[in-house]
C-alpha cells in the first residue's frame, strides 16, 4: 500500500489545483495569471516550508528542477520561428498540392502527413501556423470541405508530439523527468502514433468519403500553383534550415555522442545555442524576438503549474491519487493500462494536457515506488494525452489556434460536429494505442 | 487649421441595404473611393471603402503573407471572391468603427488618424447630423492651403 499521510497541507493544494483547473475550463480568467497566483498562494501559505528550507525555496526548486523545460520550449519557438520565415515549408505544402493535381482525398493523406512530420521536428504550434494558411487557401480556391481537413491536421498535429522527446513540450517534460532516451520514446510512443496517424486518417476518409467524392477539382486549378513563389527569404533558407537540421540531429545523437566521447549535450542547451546563432546571423534583435516570437504566456503557464504540481507531490496528493489508481484497477497492470491510455485520452478532450500530464508523471513515478510495473504506463500516459487532445476543439492549444485562424476566413467549424467526429476517433485510437502496449509488454 | 476650412459639404451618402455591387457602382460613377453610409432613417451607421471593399475579397491569409498569393495562383479566384461578395449587403461590409470629425477638430488631428488608420473617408458631424466629409482629397485641400499653393477643383 502506497503510504498517504494527507495534511491540512494536502488539502490546500487540492483546493488551490482545482480552482486553477476550474479557471482553465470555464476560461473565465486568465490561465497564466491563475496559474502564477496559485503557485504563489501556495508558497505564501508555507506549503513548501521545511525544517532547512523556506517556503519559497522550496516553491522556486521546482522551476529550477524544470529551467530546461524552458529553456528548450523558447528555443525551438525561436530558432522555428526564425527558420519558417524563410517560407520554406509553405512551398512544399504546396508542392504536395501542386503534385496530387488537388485530388482531394490524396490532398487530405498529402497535408496530412506533411503536418505530421513537421510536428515530429517542429511541434505542433508552428506546424499548425504554416500549415493552416495554405490548406485554408486550398479549401477556398478548390472548394473542399473543411471539417475533414482541418480534424486531420488537427488530430496529426497532436499525435505526432508523442513521437520524440523534442516533438511536444509534454513529451519532453516526461522523457527527461523519467530517463526515458530518443531511441526509447522513438520506438513506442512513435512507432505507434505512426500508426495512430494511419488509423486516424483511413477513419477520416471513411467518414468523409461522400463530401470528398462530392469535389471535383480540375487539374487545371492547381497547375499554376509556383511553390518556388512561397520562399520569403534565400538565407534563411539557405543557413537556417541546416542549423535547424544540425540541432535535430544532436538532438537524436546526444546519448550515442555521450558514450563515445564522454561529451554531454542535452536538448535545452542545443536549441538555446542554436536559436541565439540564428538571431546572430540573421541580425535579428532580441527585443523583436521577444516581443514577436517568443509566447511568454506558456512559459509563466508552465512555471505557474510546476510550482502548483509541485505542492501536490510535496503534500502527498500526488501518492494518494496514485493510489486510488492502483485501487481502481484492482492492481491488475492491464486494467491500469487501459484506465490510464483511455481516462488520459477522454479527459485530455477537455482539460489542458499540460497539468494533467505534470500530475500524471508523479503519480505514476509513486506507483512504481510500490512495485507496479510502470513502463508500460509512460507510453500509455503519453499517447492518451495526444491522441485525447486532438478530439475536441478546445482539446489542445494548437485546435484553439487552427480553428481561430478559420475562422478569421470565415470557417466557422461547429463544436458538436468536430465532437462528432473527433470523440469517436479518441475511443478508436485509446483501443489501438492499449492492444500495441498490452501485445508488447506482456 | 480646423476642418470648418477645407470639409465638403457634398456628401453623397449611400443606404446600408444596398448590395455591395450596387454601391461600387456608385463610387464608380461619382468617382469616390470612399462614401458614407445612413440608414433609412438618415442615421450614420458606417463608412464604406474600397479598402473596406478590397479587405472583404482578399482572403485574410494573403493580407497575411502575400508571397502565397502567387505560390498559390488560381486562374478566376479572384473574380470567384468577387462573385462571393458583390449580393451582400454594404451593412455586412462597412466599417462600423470610424472616427467622426466636428468643425472645430484640428485639421492636425485628422491627418494624423489618416496616416495611423489608412483612412479614406471622415464624416464631418455637427448636432448629431451629417454635414460633409473630409477624403484624401479634402486633406490634399488642406496641404495646399498650408503650403500656399492653389488647388484647382
Amino acid at each position: 500500500m502506497i503510504q498517504t499521510h494527507l495534511t491540512i497541507l494536502s488539502f490546500i493544494s487540492i483546493a488551490i489545483i482545482l480552482t486553477v483547473y476550474a479557471f482553465l475550463i470555464t476560461e473565465k480568467l486568465n490561465k497564466v495569471i491563475v496559474s502564477i497566483l496559485g503557485a504563489t498562494l501556495l508558497i505564501i501559505l508555507q506549503v513548501f516550508k521545511t525544517a532547512s528550507d523556506t517556503s519559497q525555496n522550496g516553491g522556486f526548486a521546482f522551476i529550477g528542477k524544470n529551467l530546461d523545460v524552458l529553456f528548450f520550449v523558447i528555443g525551438m519557438m525561436i530558432l522555428v520561428g526564425i527558420v519558417k520565415e524563410s517560407g520554406f515549408f509553405e512551398s512544399i505544402a504546396i508542392w504536395l498540392a501542386k503534385k496530387v493535381k488537388g485530388n482531394p482525398t490524396l490532398l487530405l493523406v498529402a497535408i496530412s502527413y506533411l503536418t505530421f512530420f513537421m510536428t515530429v521536428f517542429l511541434s505542433n504550434i508552428p506546424t499548425i501556423l504554416i500549415m493552416l494558411p495554405v490548406l485554408l487557401i486550398l479549401i477556398k480556391e478548390l472548394k473542399l470541405p473543411a471539417l475533414p481537413y482541418l480534424i486531420s491536421v488537427i488530430t496529426m498535429g497532436n499525435i505526432a508530439g508523442a513521437a520524440t522527446p523534442f516533438s511536444d513540450p509534454t513529451t519532453y517534460y516526461q522523457s527527461k523527468t523519467v530517463g526515458l532516451s530518443f531511441i526509447e520514446v522513438i520506438s513506442n510512443s512513435g512507432f505507434i502514433a505512426l500508426v495512430l496517424s494511419v488509423a486516424s486518417v483511413s477513419y477520416i476518409s471513411f467518414v468523409f468519403r461522400k463530401q470528398l467524392a462530392a469535389v471535383k477539382v480540375n487539374p487545371k486549378d492547381v497547375a499554376l500553383f509556383d511553390p518556388k513563389a512561397a520562399i520569403k527569404d534565400k538565407k534563411i533558407l539557405k543557413f537556417g534550415l541546416p542549423l535547424l537540421a544540425i540541432s535535430i540531429l544532436l538532438m537524436i545523437m546526444k546519448d550515442t555522442i555521450a558514450s563515445l566521447t564522454g561529451i554531454t549535450l542535452d536538448n535545452a542547451t542545443v536549441v538555446l545555442t542554436a536559436a541565439f546563432v540564428a538571431m546572430l546571423i540573421f541580425n535579428k534583435s532580441p527585443k523583436d524576438i521577444f516581443t514577436n516570437i517568443v509566447d511568454f504566456e506558456i512559459i509563466f503557464f508552465f512555471m505557474g503549474l510546476f510550482i502548483v504540481v509541485g505542492s501536490l507531490q510535496q503534500t502527498g496528493v500526488v501518492q494518494a491519487l496514485a493510489a486510488g489508481l492502483v485501487a481502481l484497477s484492482h492492481r491488475n497492470d492491464v486494467i491500469l493500462q487501459l484506465l490510464i491510455t483511455s481516462g488520459s485520452g477522454v479527459l485530455s478532450m477537455f482539460i489542458d494536457n499540460v497539468p494533467y500530464n505534470i500530475t500524471m508523471v508523479s503519480a505514476i513515478q509513486a506507483m512504481g515506488k510500490i512495485g507496479i510495473t510502470i513502463y508500460p504506463l509512460w507510453w500509455a500516459l503519453n499517447l492518451g494525452t495526444s491522441l485525447g487532445g486532438a478530439g475536441s476543439p478546445i482539446g489542445a492549444a494548437c485546435n484553439v489556434v487552427a480553428l481561430g485562424l478559420a475562422d478569421k476566413e470565415k470557417i466557422h467549424i461547429k463544436f458538436g460536429k468536430y465532437l462528432l467526429v473527433g470523440f469517436p476517433l479518441v475511443l478508436i485510437n485509446s483501443l489501438i494505442t492499449f492492444l500495441i502496449i498490452w501485445l508488447r509488454y506482456h | 487649421m480646423l476642418i470648418t476650412d477645407i470639409y465638403n459639404p457634398n456628401i453623397s451618402p449611400i443606404l446600408d441595404t444596398i448590395s455591395v455591387k450596387e454601391a461600387l457602382e456608385i463610387l464608380i460613377d461619382k468617382h469616390f473611393n470612399g462614401v458614407v453610409v445612413l440608414d433609412k432613417n438618415d442615421k450614420l451607421v458606417g463608412i464604406f471603402s474600397l479598402q473596406d471593399l478590397a479587405a472583404a475579397i482578399v482572403p485574410e491569409d494573403f493580407t497575411e503573407n502575400a508571397v502565397l498569393a502567387e505560390a498559390l495562383y488560381k486562374p478566376n479566384f479572384f473574380h470567384d471572391c468577387c462573385q462571393e461578395i458583390k449580393n451582400k449587403k454594404v451593412s455586412d461590409i462597412m466599417r462600423k468603427d470610424f472616427i467622426i470629425a466636428t468643425p472645430q477638430t484640428p485639421v492636425m488631428e485628422i491627418a494624423a488618424d489618416f496616416l495611423k488608420n489608412d483612412l479614406y473617408i471622415v464624416p464631418v458631424c455637427e448636432n448629431g447630423k451629417v454635414i460633409g466629409i473630409v477624403t484624401r482629397s479634402e486633406i490634399k485641400k488642406a496641404l495646399a492651403l498650408g503650403m500656399g499653393v492653389s488647388s484647382k477643383k
